[in-house]
C-alpha cells in the first residue's frame, strides 16, 4: 500500500511539473504524449507494486539472440 | 516556472502606479507665481523643509515677484546664500517694461548674473518636482512659465572610507561610497580613457534612484550592453534602494543559490572588471557596485590576486577552491565516513573516534546539524548584533556551545573540529554572498550523505555541476573558462598567470578587442645580460 | 527541435570517451577473463582493433545524412513506416541498455558498498540525477563532462600510480595459454561493451557544430577509452591473476580495495568508486537522451519534456523486472547482450547504408 501511495505522489509530481509548461509551450498531442506515457509509467509501477508478474525484456532479448549466441560459442569452444 | 510566470503577473498588474495627485504633476508651469507656489505647497503638502523664499527683482521704479524654491537639507544653503540670492538680488537686471519681454529677463539671469555652474530650463511641474527632490533649486519669476533649475546638491555624505566587506593587505584601501558621484569618479580616476562611457538612467517610479551602466566601449560586448539595457528597462518598481534590487530583478535565473551577478564594494575591482570587457551597474545610495557578466572563478578571486606575486595568487586560488570543498562538503564526508565507510579511517583513529562518540545519544548527522545549525545562528547573530554586546557572544559561543556541549556528552570533540574547520573554510571565500551559496548546499549534502553516503555525495556533486552547467550569466555560460574549456582562460581562473603572460582578456566575455597590449608580446621582462 | 544546441568537438570526445569506458569499467575485465583467462589482454588489445574498425563504421553512416539524427534518417533511407519500425526498435535499444546499466549500478552499491540499502532507492536518487540532466539539454551535459574529466583523470592516475607496484608478471603466464579460440570468445564483450554501444551517438553527433571533426573526436575518444580499458583489464590479471579476476564480478573495485599507500591511506575503495559512478552516469544520461530524443523525433514532438519524466517513472520498475537474480542477468549480459549490441551497431548501420547507396543509384541513374 505504501509503494502504491508513493506512486501516485510521484505521478502527481510530474503532473505538477510538467502539465503548467506544457500547457503554455507545446502542443495538444504533447499533453496526450505525456498523459499516455505517464498512464503506462504508473500501470507498470502499479503492477510491479502488487506484484504482478511483468514481461522482461531479457527474455525476449534472449529468446531472439540465444541461437546465434549458441552457434558463436559453439564455433569458438 | 508556473510560479515566476504568476509573480510576472502581479507585476504587470501592478504596472499603473499613477496616483491621481502625481498626475497633476506633468502639468506645465502657469505664468503666474502665486498660482505656481499655491500649487507645489499643495502637492508637497505643507512638508516643513519646503522652503519658498520670495524676492523682489527691482530696478526702480519697476518691479518684480520672483522665488526660489529648494528642499531644506537636499540642497547647499551655502550655495544658495552665496551665488543665487546675491546674483538675483543684487544685481541690476534691465527689467522688462512689460511682460511679454520676461523671456529676455530669463535670459539675461541665464547669462550674466547667475554665477552658478549647472543650470538648466524647466517648463513643468515633474522637472520642478524632479530637480528640487534632488536637491537643486529652482527660481520662479512671475508672469514667466519657466523656472531655472540650479543644481546646489549639498547633503551630509560618508568620505570615502576603507572597504569594510572585501579587504585586502596590498592594495588600494579606499571604497565605494553612497553617492553615485563620487563612485563613478573613483573609477574614473583609475581609467583615465574618454572610451569609458557612462550611461545613467532614473529607476523606481517613487524612488527615482539614478542608476548608471558603465562600461569600456570597445571592449564589452555590444550584445551584452544591449541585453542589460533591456533588463534595466523592462524593471518595473516603485522602489530602488540598494544595489540587491536591480540584481534580483535582472539576473537570470532566479532559482539559483549561486550569484549570476557580481558586486564589489572596491575601485579597483570594478575597474579591473571594465578592463575585462565586464559592465558595471552603479547604484545610488549604495557602496556596492554590480559587474556582469559573473563566472563561477571570479568569486575565487580578489583583487588583491593582481597585486601581489602571481605564484603566490596562484597558491592562494588554490587554497581558496580546496575551502570552496571543505566548506562545501565537510561535514558531509565526516557523517559520510563515520557512518558508512569506517574501513576508510586508519585503525587507531577508528578507536578514538568511536570512544568519543560512544557517549552520544545522537547519530552523526543529528549532531552534525545541531552543530551547524547552531553555528549559523551564532554567525547571523554575530552579523546583527549592536557592537558593544560581541565580546558576550563570543564568549557565549565559543566556551559555552563548544567546549560544555563536549563535556556535557552532547557532541563529539571531533564534530566541533569538522564544524569550526568548516566555518572557517567558509570565510575563505572573498565573495560574502557566494559563501551564503555554499553555506545552503552544505546542509544538502549532509542530507545525501546521511542517507546514502559517499555515493550521495558524489550524485550531489554530479546534480551541482550540472546546474551550474546549466546556468548563463547574460549569456556567458557560467562555468566558463572550465565548461566550455578555453585555455587561455585557463590563465586567470584557478591560476594566476604573470601578467606578461596576460595577453588576452577572458574570451566570451569581450569578443572584440580581445588583445590586452597592443604593442607585440615582448613584455616579458628580460634577464640581463651578463 | 533542439536544433540550436551545439556541441564543440571537444565535447563530443569527452563524451565518447567516457561512454567508451562507461559501465565497462566495472564489469568487462571479469566477463573478458572469464572466456580469455590470463590472455585477456591479448584479447583486449585485439577488440580494440576491431573497436575502431566499428566506431569507423558508425561514422560512414553518419555521413549518409550529417545533419540528421538516426531516427531522421532512417525516415529518410527506408520510407515512413519501415522507418518508424526500424526507429523504435532503435530508441528501445538506449532505453534497454541504460536501464540494464542502472541495474548494474544498483547491483555494484548493494552488493559491494551499502547491502542494507534497498536497491530502488540507489536507482531512484541515481535516476533523479539523470533526469535532472536529461531536462537541463545536451549542452549542459556535454559540460559537465567537460568540467567532470580532470578529476576523473586524476582519479584513474591515482588507481593506476599505487595500484602498479603490487603487479605480478607471473600472472600473465602462461602466454597464448588458452588458444586464440579463447581470446575470441573473450573479444566478444570487449568489442560490443564499450565500442558497439557507441552507436547511440548517431543521435548526437548531428548536434556537433565542426562536423569535419566528428571522426577525430569518434576515433581519438574510443581509442583513448579503449587504452583505458586495456590498462584496467592488464592490471587487474596482473595484480589480482585470472582466476580472481574471473571469480569477482567487479575486478577494478577489487584493485582499488588493494591500494596502501603508507601506513594510513588504504581501504579508499569507496573514494575510487567516483570513477565508475561518473562514467556510468554519463553512459546512462548519454543512452537515456538519446531515447528520448528518439521517441519525440518519432512522434513528432515540439519538445523533449513531455516524455523525460514519465519515462524516467517507467525506467524504475523496468530495472528491477530485467534481473530478476543476478546468476541469470550476467548471463544475458556476457552471452546475449553483445549480440543485440552487434545488431544495431553494425547489422543496422550495414543495412541503411546498402539501402541508401542502392537509392542512389536508383534515382541517379548513371550518365
Amino acid at each position: 500500500m505504501a509503494q502504491l501511495s508513493l506512486i501516485a505522489a510521484a505521478a502527481i509530481v510530474i503532473v505538477l511539473m510538467e502539465v503548467p509548461y506544457l500547457r503554455k509551450n507545446s502542443s495538444q498531442k504533447d499533453l496526450w504524449v505525456f498523459y499516455l506515457m505517464l498512464g503506462i509509467g504508473v500501470a507498470i509501477n502499479g503492477a510491479q507494486g502488487l506484484q504482478i508478474q511483468l514481461p522482461n525484456p531479457a527474455e525476449w532479448m534472449e529468446a531472439v539472440f540465444n541461437p546465434l549466441s549458441s552457434l558463436v560459442f559453439r564455433l569458438l569452444q | 516556472m508556473g510560479f515566476v510566470r504568476s509573480i510576472k503577473k502581479i507585476n504587470k498588474q501592478r504596472r499603473p502606479l499613477h496616483h491621481p495627485h502625481l498626475d497633476a504633476e506633468h502639468e506645465p508651469l502657469l505664468a503666474s507665481l502665486a498660482l505656481n507656489l499655491s500649487k507645489i505647497r499643495q502637492t508637497m503638502g505643507q512638508s516643513s523643509d519646503l522652503i519658498v523664499r520670495e524676492i523682489l527683482l527691482r530696478q526702480d521704479p519697476l518691479v518684480i515677484q520672483a522665488a526660489i524654491v529648494y528642499m531644506d537639507g537636499l540642497a547647499d544653503v551655502k550655495a544658495v546664500q552665496d551665488f543665487i540670492l546675491p546674483s538675483l538680488m543684487q544685481h541690476r537686471h534691465s527689467l522688462p517694461s512689460s511682460l511679454l519681454q520676461i523671456a529676455d529677463l530669463i535670459n539675461e539671469i541665464k547669462q550674466m548674473s547667475l554665477t552658478v555652474a549647472n543650470l538648466r530650463e524647466i517648463t513643468d511641474f515633474t522637472g520642478l518636482f524632479e530637480s528640487i527632490l534632488s536637491g537643486g533649486t529652482v527660481i520662479l519669476l512671475d508672469g514667466a512659465a519657466i523656472g531655472l533649475a540650479v543644481n546646489t546638491e549639498g547633503w551630509e555624505d560618508r568620505n570615502v572610507e576603507e572597504s569594510t566587506s572585501q579587504t585586502v593587505v596590498r592594495g588600494p584601501k579606499e571604497g565605494f561610497t553612497e553617492n553615485l558621484r563620487t563612485n563613478t569618479a573613483l573609477i574614473r580616476r583609475r581609467i583615465k580613457d574618454p572610451r569609458l562611457w557612462l550611461e545613467t538612467r532614473t529607476m523606481g517610479q517613487m524612488t527615482k534612484t539614478s542608476v548608471a551602466l558603465m562600461y569600456i566601449r570597445e571592449l564589452a560586448n555590444e550584445k551584452v550592453i544591449e541585453e542589460v539595457r533591456i533588463r534595466l528597462d523592462r524593471v518595473r518598481i516603485d522602489g530602488i534602494l540598494e544595489s540587491g534590487y536591480v540584481e534580483e530583478l535582472i539576473q537570470d535565473e532566479t532559482f539559483t543559490p549561486f550569484p549570476t551577478v557580481f558586486n564589489s564594494e572596491r575601485p579597483d575591482a570594478v575597474a579591473g572588471g571594465l578592463l575585462e570587457g565586464r559592465i558595471a551597474i552603479l547604484v545610488d545610495g549604495t557602496p556596492f557596485v554590480l559587474l556582469v557578466p559573473a563566472l563561477f572563478t571570479q568569486f575565487f578571486q580578489s583583487p588583491e590576486d593582481y597585486y601581489q606575486r602571481a605564484d603566490i595568487s596562484t597558491l592562494i586560488r588554490m587554497l581558496r577552491f580546496f575551502s570552496f570543498f571543505i566548506a562545501l562538503l565537510g561535514p558531509s564526508l565526516y557523517i559520510a565516513i563515520t557512518t558508512f565507510h569506517q574501513q576508510m579511517i586508519p585503525t587507531t583513529l577508528l578507536i578514538s573516534l568511536a570512544a568519543q562518540r560512544e557517549g552520544i545519544p545522537f547519530p552523526a548527522f543529528v549532531e552534525a546539524f545541531m552543530m551547524e545549525l547552531t553555528f549559523e545562528i551564532l554567525r547571523e547573530a554575530g552579523t546583527r548584533m549592536p557592537r558593544n554586546v560581541g565580546q558576550a557572544l563570543s564568549i557565549v559561543g565559543a566556551l559555552v556551545i563548544g567546549q560544555s556541549a563536549v563535556e556535557a556528552g552532547i557532541i563529539s570533540a571531533a564534530m566541533v573540529i569538522v564544524v569550526s574547520i568548516t566555518a572557517i573554510a567558509s570565510f575563505v571565500l572573498p565573495s560574502y554572498n557566494f559563501a551564503i551559496s555554499v553555506r545552503i548546499l552544505r546542509f544538502l549534502f549532509m542530507g545525501l550523505a546521511a542517507s546514502f553516503g559517499l555515493f550521495g555525495i558524489m550524485l550531489g556533486m554530479l546534480a551541482m555541476v550540472l546546474h551550474l552547467s546549466s546556468l548563463r550569466s547574460f549569456g556567458v555560460p557560467y562555468l566558463s573558462p572550465f565548461a566550455p574549456l578555453n585555455y587561455m582562460g585557463q590563465k586567470d581562473s584557478m591560476f594566476r598567470f604573470p601578467h606578461w603572460s596576460l595577453l588576452t582578456r577572458p574570451r566570451l566575455i569581450s569578443q572584440i578587442n580581445v588583445i590586452r597590449e597592443e604593442t607585440p608580446p615582448a613584455q616579458k621582462p628580460n634577464r640581463r645580460e651578463t | 527541435m533542439l536544433k540550436d544546441v551545439k556541441l564543440s568537438a571537444r565535447q563530443l570526445m569527452i563524451l565518447v570517451l567516457i561512454v567508451t569506458i562507461g559501465d565497462s569499467i566495472l564489469i568487462l575485465p571479469s566477463l573478458t577473463t572469464a572466456e580469455a583467462k590470463q590472455d585477456a589482454w591479448i584479447a583486449s588489445i585485439f577488440s580494440l582493433l576491431v573497436g575502431v574498425l566499428v566506431v569507423g563504421l558508425l561514422h560512414v553512416t553518419s555521413r549518409l545524412y550529417p545533419n540528421l539524427t538516426f531516427v531522421e534518417f532512417s525516415e529518410k533511407i527506408l520510407g515512413k513506416w519501415l522507418g518508424i519500425v526500424i526507429s523504435l526498435l532503435f530508441v528501445s535499444y538506449p532505453f534497454f541498455s541504460a536501464t540494464a546499466h542502472l541495474r548494474e549500478i544498483g547491483d555494484f552499491m548493494t552488493t559491494q558498498i551499502m547491502p542494507e540499502t534497498p536497491i530502488e532507492s540507489i536507482h531512484i536518487v541515481f535516476l533523479l540525477v539523470v533526469l535532472m540532466a536529461v531536462r537541463l539539454g545536451l549542452e549542459p551535459i556535454a559540460r559537465t563532462a567537460e568540467a567532470f574529466f580532470p578529476w576523473l583523470t586524476i582519479l584513474f592516475l591515482f588507481l593506476v600510480v599505487f595500484i602498479v607496484p603490487q603487479a605480478k608478471l607471473e600472472n600473465l603466464q602462461p602466454l597464448f595459454g588458452e588458444g586464440t579460440k579463447a581470446m575470441l570468445r573473450g573479444s566478444l564483450t570487449f568489442i560490443a561493451f564499450p565500442f558497439m554501444e557507441l552507436v547511440v551517438f548517431l543521435m548526437l553527433i548531428p548536434f556537433v557544430n565542426e562536423q569535419n571533426k566528428v571522426l577525430h573526436s569518434l576515433l581519438w575518444g574510443s581509442v583513448i577509452g579503449g587504452l583505458v580499458l586495456i590498462l584496467i583489464t592488464t592490471l587487474s590479471i596482473l595484480v589480482l591473476g585470472s582466476e580472481l579476476t574471473n571469480r569477482t564480478f567487479y575486478p577494478s573495485y577489487e584493485l582499488a580495495k588493494k591500494i596502501h599507500v603508507g601506513d594510513f591511506l588504504e581501504r579508499i575503495e569507496s573514494l575510487l568508486t567516483g570513477i565508475w559512478l561518473i562514467t556510468i552516469f554519463f553512459k546512462i544520461t548519454v543512452y537515456f537522451f538519446s531515447a528520448v530524443l528518439g521517441l519525440a523525433q518519432i512522434l513528432r514532438l515540439t519538445s523533449l519534456r513531455p516524455l523525460i519524466l514519465p519515462l524516467g517513472l517507467i525506467l524504475i520498475p523496468m530495472s528491477l523486472i530485467i534481473s530478476p537474480n543476478i546468476v541469470y542477468f550476467n548471463h544475458v549480459v556476457a552471452k546475449i547482450w553483445p549480440f543485440y549490441d552487434f545488431t544495431y551497431s553494425v547489422i543496422l548501420p550495414l543495412l541503411l547504408i546498402a539501402t541508401a547507396y542502392i537509392r542512389r543509384q536508383v534515382s541517379q541513374p548513371k550518365h
